[in-house]
Order: C-alpha cells, then sequence, then structure tokens
C-alpha cells in the first residue's frame, strides 16, 4: 500500500510548492473523511481508513522537508519549485483557498466560483454557512453495513474497490522517524463575519505559536473518556473526545465555522489566544454539541478553568 | 451511439447507429438523465436542458421516459398531452413523431410518457426495442430522456443507450446512495453488453469465478492475462462508461466540493471515470414558477438556478464537441 507514490495519491504535481500540498491533502482528506458525503455507502469503513490512512502517511512525507527530499531523490522527482523549503508555520494561512473548483474535469466547465445568489463569496457567508441545527444528517461511516445492493442486476461481490488493503495495516517505519502534526487546521481566508467582533486580548492571529504535538491518528480510534456529572471538560479532554469521535479539527471548523485557530486554542488551553468570555461561550457551545455533549457543564468547567489561569 | 443491452444475456444488441447527421449538419445526441431517486431534479434539468439548447437552435425532444409518473408536461407548463407513448407501445400510434406535441418554446417538443395501462411501467422486451429504435430515429438534433426513478433494467437500459448519460443527485445521504447504486446497475448492465458484442461471456465468468471479488480495474487486468487482446477491448469498453455528474440542490458551500469528491472517491476505489458536470443551487422562489405552471428557466433565468442551469448546457455543449485527445 505504501507503495503507491505520494503526489498520486494527494493528486498533486511533484515539484509543486507546500502550499499546494497542503490544499491538496486537504481536498482528498475532506472525500475521504469521516464525514463525508462522497464516499457515503461507497466502501466499507474499513477501506475508507485505509485510504484515509494512506493519505495520512502521503502527507507526512511530502509535508516533511527531509522525507520529501528523499523521496523525490529516489524517485527522481524535480525538487519543490519554492526550493524545497517546506514551512507550514511561516506561510501565510490566508493562501489557502478552500473554495472548490467548479466541476471536476476542466473540459466541461470554465465557470468561476461559486458566489451564492450570484454575489461575492466573501460578502455571503452567513446565509450559507448556517449549518442545520440538528447534526443528525451527517452520516455515520463506521455504522454503516457493507454498502446493500438491491439491483437485480449486479452482483454486489463483484463490484470491489480497487484496493485490497489490510484493515489496519502497519504504519512504515520511515513515518515515525519524524512525526509532524498532520491534521494541523489551515486557515481559511477571512473569517466568517460571525467572528468578526474584536478578538479578545490578542489582536495578532495570524501565526499562533508551533505545536510540537504528536500526531493525530485517524485510523485506530481512541478510546472515548469516561464523562461523569462532575468531570472538568479541559482542553485535552475535549481533544480526547473529538478524537474519540473521528473527528479533525478541520471538520468541526467546517461545521460550527468556528476557526481552525480558535478550535486548537481551546484544546490547547492557550488562554492568551482565545476571545472574550461572551464569545469563547459561544464556541464552547458550538463545539460541546459536535461532541455530543452536554453545553452546559462544558461551559462551566473550561470557562472556570479560564478565571483560575487568570 | 452505443449499443445498448437487451433485457437477457441472449439478447441480441440493437445495431449501432453511427455517424447519423442531422438536417442541420450536427451529429444527433441523445441524453438521458437518470438517478435512481425521485425529487432530484431529473425532470427539472431535462426541461431546463430542453429549454436551453431550443433557445441556441437546436431542435430539442424531450422524451418522458418516467412511465410510472410523468410530469414533463407540468415542468413546461402544458397541458397533458391527448397522445402518448402508451399509444404508441400498444400500437395506437405507429410513428414516434406523432406524438412529439410543440411546446409553445422555440425548438422544443415534448413526447409524455404517461402511461394509463397497468403494468405499463415496464414494458416488453420488444416493445422496448422498437421504442429505442424509434426515439434513436426521431427527426431532431438533440433527444433527452427523462428516466424514471430507480435502478430497473428498463430504466438502465435507456440510460445506456444515450450517448451522454447524466446522473443527478442531491446532497443527501439517501439521494447518493440511490445515485451509487443506479450507477453500479448501469456498469454492470453495460458490462453485459461488452459480454455479449465481444463473446466475453465465458472468459468473464471464468475469471470471476476463479477469485474473490474485484474492481472494475482488477477485472481488466485479469481478463488481460489471459487474452490481452480481449483485456483491451474491455478495458476501452469501460473507458467509455463515463457517466456526468450534477448536484442538485446545492444550499452551502461544502455542498460545492462533492462532485469532485464522488468523482475522485470513484476513480481511486473502482478505477471508474464521473465526470462532474456542474451544480445546480437551491431557488427558495423555485416553487412560484411551479405553482404557476411556467417553467423554472424561463422564471428565473438571470437567478442563481437559471445561471448553474444555463453553465450546465454549456458544459455538455463543450462535450458534444470531439475533443483533439479522443480523436487519437
Amino acid at each position: 500500500m505504501s507503495a503507491r507514490c505520494p503526489y498520486e495519491i494527494l493528486e498533486v504535481s511533484p515539484g509543486a510548492p507546500f502550499p499546494e500540498i497542503r490544499r491538496a491533502y486537504e481536498r482528498v482528506r475532506a472525500i475521504f473523511g469521516p464525514s463525508s458525503l462522497a464516499v457515503y455507502s461507497l466502501v466499507s469503513p474499513q477501506e475508507q481508513r485505509a485510504m484515509l490512512l494512506e493519505i495520512e502517511d502521503a502527507y507526512r512525507i511530502l509535508a516533511d522537508p527531509e522525507l520529501r527530499r528523499a523521496h523525490d531523490e529516489e524517485h527522481g522527482h524535480p525538487p519543490p519549485e519554492d526550493s524545497g523549503a517546506a514551512e507550514p508555520e511561516s506561510r501565510v494561512e490566508a493562501e489557502v483557498s478552500t473554495q472548490p473548483r467548479r466541476g471536476g474535469d476542466p473540459e466541461l466547465t470554465t465557470r468561476p466560483e461559486f458566489t451564492p445568489a450570484g454575489r461575492p463569496v466573501a460578502t455571503e457567508v452567513g446565509p450559507l454557512v448556517e449549518p442545520p441545527p440538528a447534526p443528525t444528517e451527517s452520516p455515520e461511516p463506521d455504522g454503516q453495513a457493507e454498502p446493500v445492493h438491491e439491483g437485480d442486476e449486479a452482483p454486489p461481490e463483484t463490484f470491489r474497490p480497487v484496493e485490497t488493503t489490510p484493515v489496519e495495516p502497519a504504519r512504515p517505519a520511515r513515518v515515525e522517524a519524524r512525526p509532524v502534526e498532520p491534521l494541523r487546521p489551515v486557515g481559511r481566508g477571512p473569517e466568517p463575519p460571525a467572528h468578526r467582533a474584536p478578538v479578545g486580548p490578542a489582536p495578532l492571529r495570524l501565526t499562533p505559536p508551533p505545536l510540537p504535538q504528536a500526531p493525530e491518528p485517524p485510523a485506530q480510534l481512541p478510546p472515548m473518556p469516561e464523562i461523569g456529572p462532575d468531570t472538568e471538560f479541559t482542553g485535552p479532554l475535549l481533544r480526547s473526545i473529538r478524537l474519540a469521535r473521528a473527528l479533525t479539527i478541520q471538520d468541526i471548523a467546517q461545521r460550527t465555522k468556528i476557526s481552525p485557530t480558535h478550535l486548537e486554542s481551546i484544546e490547547q488551553e492557550r488562554w492568551d489566544w482565545l476571545p472574550a468570555r461572551v464569545f469563547l461561550r459561544g464556541f464552547l457551545i458550538s463545539v460541546a454539541r459536535e461532541l455530543g455533549l452536554d453545553p452546559d457543564p462544558v461551559c462551566r468547567t473550561f470557562l472556570a478553568r479560564r478565571e483560575r489561569a487568570g | 451511439m452505443r449499443t445498448f443491452v437487451g433485457s437477457t444475456p441472449t439478447e441480441t444488441p440493437a445495431p449501432l447507429m453511427s455517424e447519423v447527421r442531422t438536417s442541420a449538419g450536427l451529429e444527433k445526441r441523445i441524453i438521458a438523465i437518470g438517478g435512481g431517486k425521485g425529487g432530484i431534479g431529473k425532470s427539472l434539468l431535462a426541461s431546463s436542458l430542453g429549454i436551453e439548447f431550443g433557445r441556441r437552435g437546436r431542435r430539442v425532444v424531450l422524451v418522458d421516459l418516467d412511465l410510472g409518473g410523468a410530469n414533463l408536461h407540468t415542468c413546461l407548463g402544458i397541458a397533458h398531452p391527448e397522445e402518448t407513448l402508451s399509444d404508441f407501445v400498444g400500437r395506437r400510434v405507429e410513428s414516434l413523431e406523432q406524438l412529439a406535441v410543440e411546446t409553445g418554446i422555440a425548438n422544443l417538443r415534448l413526447i409524455s410518457g404517461s402511461l394509463d395501462a397497468i403494468g405499463a411501467a415496464n414494458p416488453l422486451h420488444q416493445q422496448k426495442l422498437r421504442l429505442m429504435r424509434a426515439i434513436q430515429g426521431l427527426d431532431a438534433d438533440l433527444i433527452i430522456l427523462d428516466l424514471g426513478a430507480g435502478s430497473h433494467f428498463n430504466v438502465l437500459d435507456f440510460f445506456l443507450v444515450a450517448d451522454q448519460g447524466i446522473v443527478t443527485l442531491i446532497p443527501e445521504p439517501t439521494s447518493v446512495e440511490n445515485a451509487y447504486r443506479f450507477v453500479k446497475a448501469a456498469f454492470f448492465r453495460r458490462l453485459k453488453a461488452v459480454e455479449a458484442v465481444y463473446d466475453l461471456h465465458e472468459l468473464l465468468a471464468e475469471v470471476m469465478r476463479s477469485k474473490r471479488p474485484m474492481s472494475p480495474a482488477q477485472l481488466v487486468e485479469e481478463v488481460s492475462k489471459k487474452d490481452p487482446e480481449a483485456g483491451g477491448r474491455l478495458s476501452e469498453e469501460m473507458r467509455a462508461f463515463r457517466p456526468l455528474i450534477v448536484v442538485n440542490g446545492v444550499r452551502e458551500a461544502a455542498d460545492l466540493s462533492l462532485g469532485d469528491g464522488i468523482c475522485t472517491a470513484w476513480r481511486r476505489f473502482f478505477g471508474i471515470e464521473l465526470r462532474y458536470l456542474g451544480y445546480v443551487r437551491h431557488d427558495e422562489e423555485a416553487w412560484r414558477a411551479a405553482r404557476m405552471r411556467r417553467p423554472l428557466l424561463l422564471e428565473r433565468l438571470e437567478q442563481p438556478i437559471g445561471e448553474d442551469l444555463r453553465a450546465i448546457a454549456d458544459g455538455l455543449q463543450a462535450s458534444f464537441e470531439p475533443r483533439a485527445e479522443e480523436a487519437k
């Protein structure tokens, strides 16, 4: 499985500068992610997870300048156009555009990007982004049985995915050599209007301090932490719950429209980076809902922690 | 035009019709719109494309093949035609041309599919063949087939007889699931046709027996090992299976990446190339046009939904023109 070229897996050309690699990674990760509609009922959860693992591994290699250089030299790829220095932290976050292409086939459509109701994107985030109140529409791939085939024609057992990857494949050793944070969220251009209010004590929040974190393994789901009536919801606990639900920061950001930076700051308890109490409270309520938690205790205990931290 | 498949493996496929030129000098095109589920905008797309290509000067015939619940005439704002496909199937009318009524829209005629007879939603095989030949023989530049819901082989056969199949869906799990079921069923239906044409039945049966479930790509590989020539043909035929995807009812920005995601997922998992034709944004005001029984496209031409529908027509038109790379 690891024999496949990481560029191919991320669908990006060799020599692409780092921001392009990251965009490509986010694109395919969203397509094969746990809450993706595009793979709903298409393959088994195991196959989906194997694909995700492959994507993570590919990104780990290409996001790491040394691993990438080694790979390029081994396969005779050209060096990256931006002189090979992949420095995610110093990149301008706004560079990353998440606007999808109009059509997958450029031969077919050459229309400009999506402008809701014919107006520019930036002015129209409001009505578009409002997610449905109840998150019940989200497909839960893990709960799905194998795709059922009722057609009177096609025998289901003959229509299987290309890859016959092992269900829980072993990770290649080289990946462990130098782990990088694979799921580091990326700014999504301009902030949605919901957060345009002055953001607390930190006026400059272009790039948060680098986080030497362990990678988040999407494959083996960590166990769900125990939650009781007296549980104190710390940032790390919220993170554990999120991981146990197989959600990425991006997933939460997409659904709540809270910027990944804020979400990360909550999980890291970077008090200085967090907005004023009233805004933070709103964020916590949304996050708690996404995680299937009762918002009240989450807000109470987390805000109390912040008070104590000063 | 493609060969199409009979209802049973022993049926002989219809004769290939190629290089059909119409009076306007354009190559005659048949488009089929399906998707395996009701309420996903098939008729909206069919009627809108009909109107738009009529506006662009092509002589269009819409054929309402939703035999159980035909209502394209309502989408076009006209009365239910007196004579329908059931008259043709029941041989009360000999020529399909007789059924094509003017719609009051330039260059656009409609053949209604309302069938009153019980069980008529699934015509007998011979009736289906006769209907297909008649559709192929219609005097028009563009023939648009609005298919019924479901993945029954009668629906699939009309989908496969078209030069271009469009699968519509909306960003909801039930719709995505049904669309996938539809595409898979269509693929296997097509495979059967290829089997029949190239006499690959034995070979395929042997390959499928010998190994556990395999993807289409693996299937080609296995066949190629046994018979390189047959493998090459199979691979070619499979490449020709390229349904277009249209995402209807787009409400939020996240829906926009669905079409791209679907194509990527199918390519990755099955080695099948779908093509994303475009999306249609949800229109809150659409019900007004429907209630006034006015064609939505004409009512909302300058609105986002009209813009999207016309963009899809652009994409389709571009796909009509033979590409240099395909000519090679």
